[in-house]
């Protein structure tokens, strides 16, 4: 459930929610006891912090839609329940969406920071909500600040570097269920980023326009989450019609692995990149 | 309406009402370009609108309801009660279940027959169950709350699968398979149901005759000459069957398959065989119907086609209920 909630949410939030307090933590009193509560949390966790800063992260940051999985591996785990997380007497919890609506408010009670993921809605073209505020001030509330600017530096040298489509060619996002999505979600700003324009015009995710696929085509199909199609059939997914099968055999497909756009994070990059040289082969 | 004419309008009512289906859709298509497109002219985009999107939808809720609507007929005729329907009795839940199980376990990977075939065994083993049950009791109470038992059974199995569902999508499309939908059907999944429609609503029709002999009671028709086995076999196997590939097609959809015979019967003097082929087609024209209307109502989600049957179904279900209590005393 969690991840379609954190896809879905994302890309209705226009507005990055607002900044929630960041635990100070400078180099000197950086936390030593962390644990991360869901497997966005898990990203910046493996990222920034230093093996010995995690105490445990979740079940799933090991799990192929987890960008970090190989980092991930031999590093314990904890379920996402309270009880579970405060008897390891965490100094700082790490979450997205993990543990539920609550969670924040429990753990303060409990005396125990939280630094929240906060939402993105743009690569790097504003300041509220970028990709680049999330990164820092994910590693200034893990006590790795410098991390954070290293990073920074090296995503906004790869996406400058980026070689754009300029022809104005169309593309559309598609998951196996048949969703695609319009202006005002990462997946727009994503293929913008990449110099396509979306096929799809209205915002919000929505089912496959497929009357309008009977008559018009995209330049290239970004295909997300095909990777992970195992065991998920979808027996009404306009996916398996024929029409859009025609499309998936006939137009260029860049299949985008699931880790890379499953939650905000710098690995989108990924995703641009890909893009980008898949529209030219 | 007299008897005679009663199956030449409604199939034309049936008609028409797919033709309304071919004329909406997210791309705005005049009647004139529909027509053309039907008869091969219009450009390809318009074909394939018609021809792949548009027609398959419609022709799959037709049937959907068709197969329903005659096994519903049937099963009340077999069971003497107006309330038996694959729905209530558990046979369209049991067909879902089997439908889900094969492909939550991989089964229907192995040949796109695996789908049909398992939830037409679903649907068999519960109409056999409520057919075993008739022969050990008489009262009609009894069967239908036997049904209720299979189909809260099949609810929980379900439920356990969606509990141990590996991810939301999986989820999505479980429940999808209980809400029911033709939403994407193509001919491709039209075809796959077709033989299993075709043969059970055959068998149904065949044996048609026996069900009229049943109105006499069972030891009457038996004195007629009527072969009770035989009979029993038949009806269980041939709304087995179609009820089977109706939700291998749509999902469950539950009550068309009560509401249509209601309104027939007065027209062809409660004779269970003869109402048969119109509940049929009413059933059908009910579904296209509900079809076209879930895709005007200008909701965020579509609405799902077996949400929409049984807000109107369920309904009816209590109201024959009620009056069978005022017949009864």
């Amino acid at each position: 459930m969690s991840r379609l909630a954190i896809l879905s949410v994302a890309g209705l939030c226009l507005a990055a929610c607002g900044a929630p307090p960041t635990p100070q933590a400078g180099s000197t009193d950086r936390p030593m006891r962390i644990v991360s509560l869901d497997y966005c949390a898990d990203q910046y966790v493996l990222k920034f912090a230093d093996p010995e800063q995690i105490l445990a992260i979740s079940p799933d940051g090991v799990k192929d839609f987890s960008y970090m999985r190989d980092q991930a591996v031999g590093v314990p785990t904890v379920r996402p329940v309270a009880e579970d997380v405060l008897i390891l007497k965490p100094d700082l919890v790490v979450r997205a969406y993990g543990g539920g609506p609550n969670a924040e408010a429990f753990f303060e009670r409990a005396g125990v920071p939280v630094l929240t993921v906060g939402w993105t809605s743009n690569v790097d073209t504003e300041e509220v909500g970028s990709i680049p505020s999330l990164i820092q001030q994910m590693a200034d509330g893990l006590g790795q600040s410098e991390r954070g600017r290293a990073l920074v530096t090296d995503f906004r040298a790869r996406l400058a570097a980026v070689d754009k489509r300029a022809d104005g060619e169309e593309a559309l996002y598609l998951t196996p269920a048949g969703v695609t999505t319009g202006p005002g979600a990462m997946v727009h700003e994503m293929l913008v980023s990449a110099g396509f324009d979306n096929f799809q015009e209205q915002p919000g995710w929505r089912s496959i326009p497929l009357e309008r696929l009977a008559y018009e085509r995209p330049d290239v199909i970004a295909a997300a989450f095909f990777d992970q199609k195992t065991n998920h059939p979808d027996s009404w997914s306009p996916m398996n019609h024929p029409v859009a099968e025609r499309h998936m055999d006939e137009v260029p497909v860049v299949p985008l692995k699931g880790a890379w756009t499953a939650c905000g994070g710098w690995f989108i990059l990924d995703a641009i990149e890909a893009l980008a040289e898949g529209g030219a082969s | 309406m007299s008897g005679r004419l009663l199956v030449p309008i409604l199939a034309a009512a049936s008609l028409l009402a797919i033709f309304a289906a071919c004329l909406l859709g997210s791309t705005p298509l005049p009647a004139d370009r529909v027509l053309a497109a039907f008869f091969g002219g219009a450009d390809v985009g318009d074909r394939l609108v018609v021809w792949q999107i548009r027609l398959p939808r419609a022709i799959a809720a037709f049937v959907t309801g068709a197969a329903l609507g005659i096994s519903g007929a049937a099963l009340q005729g077999l069971l003497r009660n107006p309330l038996a329907e694959p729905g209530v009795l558990g046979v369209s839940a049991s067909a879902s279940l089997f439908a889900t199980f094969s492909l939550y376990y991989g089964l229907a990977a192995l040949s796109p027959w695996v789908l049909p075939i398992a939830a037409i065994a679903g649907a068999l083993a519960a109409t056999a169950l409520i057919a075993l049950a008739a022969i050990r009791t008489r009262s009609v109470v009894t069967l239908i709350l036997i049904g209720v038992g299979l189909s809260s059974f099949s609810g929980a199995a379900m439920s356990l699968l969606m509990n141990l569902a590996p991810n939301p999508f999986s989820l999505s499309d479980m429940i999808n398979w209980m809400l029911g939908s033709v939403a994407n059907r193509s001919f491709q999944e039209v075809g796959l149901a077709a033989p299993f429609l075709i043969l059970g609503g055959g068998i149904l029709l065949f044996s048609r005759r026996g069900l009229s002999a049943l109105t006499l009671g069972e030891e009457a028709a038996s004195g007629i000459g009527l072969n009770l086995r035989n009979q029993r076999m038949l009806t269980v196997l041939g709304a087995g069957l179609a009820t089977g590939g109706s939700v291998a097609l749509a999902g469950a959809i539950g009550f068309v398959g009560i509401v249509a015979p209601h309104i027939i019967r007065p027209f062809v003097r409660h004779d269970p065989a003869r109402s048969l082929l119109p509940s049929a087609l009413l059933a059908g024209l009910i579904l296209v119907l509900a079809d076209i209307g879930v895709r005007l109502l200008p909701t965020s989600n579509e609405l799902k086609l077996g949400v929409v049957a049984a807000l109107i179904g369920a309904p009816a279900f209590v109201w024959i209920a009620i009056q069978r209590r005022a017949l009864n005393g």
